[in-house]
């Protein structure tokens, strides 16, 4: 008796394999979708004795009250103002050290509003003294 | 005059094998591109324009509304530490390893400024140097 040939297709099945790709596309999409890994970006100072004793002219002292409230060299301003003052100081000296110091009191927020601002009007030298670091120098009742 | 044709057959199939190289490719670029975050307490970051991405393995400093702080290495999931102090000897452990180890400090928008601060003093003290302050983006 003869034994009938049955022909099986020389055919690896992928159609699943898609299928399983798409949903591990689908989850990775998510995954970097709801990851927050973006911010804005300083450098601590180490000994910046400089910029914190600088002259007064030298250097802006941008002071944040507990309300969130501005004053830009000892002058009440908003937020607004900031870019207009800056910017004919940073076309003169374009590495200008912009102090920023904020009340305890303060919402963290206002001082985050402050520096992306800063960052906006193109300044690149913000220093950022902590309390003690003032202390330290003797500024802390304000320079 | 009637011809009588071979029939050909063709075989109702859909070509998917390109389908699942293009699928991979795709799945090797999100792989390669997405940072776990290693914090998920929902807080309320600072808005900001300015956003740069955060460099991968950065230690992590999670400060939530109600001043818990929270703590990671860079590679496990946060943990919550015994207050400033607690945070201070996790601070030390990793710049005694690398002085230059990335620190993130995500805060809620809320929290006072007296405990960013103390944060950024003790970083300050324990010599690092690279920090990044956590924000989602203005509009988001």
């Amino acid at each position: 008796m003869k034994l009938r040939r049955r022909d099986v297709p020389a055919e690896i099945p992928t159609s699943s394999m898609a299928d399983v790709a798409f949903l591990l596309i689908i989850f990775f999409l998510v995954a970097s979708f709801y990851s927050v890994t973006r911010g804005i970006q300083f450098s601590l100072p180490r000994h910046d004795e400089a910029a914190l004793v600088a002259e007064p002219e030298a250097a802006v002292l941008i002071e944040i009250d507990d309300a969130g409230s501005l004053a830009v060299d000892r002058r009440p301003m908003a937020l607004d103002g900031l870019r207009g003052y800056l910017e004919p100081r940073l076309a003169r000296n374009p590495g200008k050290p912009v102090i920023l110091r904020t009340s305890l009191e303060a919402p963290y927020r206002a001082m985050t509003d402050v520096f992306d601002e800063l960052r906006q009007v193109g300044v690149t030298n913000v220093v950022i003294p902590t309390t003690a670091e003032l202390a330290q120098y003797g500024l802390e009742g304000g320079s | 005059m009637h011809v009588p044709r071979p029939r050909q057959s063709l075989a109702s199939v859909i070509p998917t094998a390109t389908m699942a190289d293009i699928a991979f490719l795709l799945i090797v670029f999100f792989m390669v591109t997405t940072a776990y975050s290693l914090d998920r307490t929902p807080m309320e970051l600072p808005a900001t324009r300015e956003q740069q991405q955060t460099a991968k393995g950065s230690a992590l400093i999670a400060i939530t509304a109600d001043e818990t702080i929270r703590f990671s290495e860079g590679e496990a999931d946060t943990t919550t530490v015994d207050g400033l102090d607690g945070l201070d000897a996790a601070i030390r452990t990793v710049t005694a390893r690398n002085r230059l180890h990335p620190f993130v400090i995500k805060a809620d928008r809320r929290v006072k400024y007296r405990l960013i601060d103390a944060v950024l003093e003790r970083l300050r003290l324990a010599g690092a140097e690279n920090v990044t302050l956590l924000s989602q983006g203005e509009g988001a």
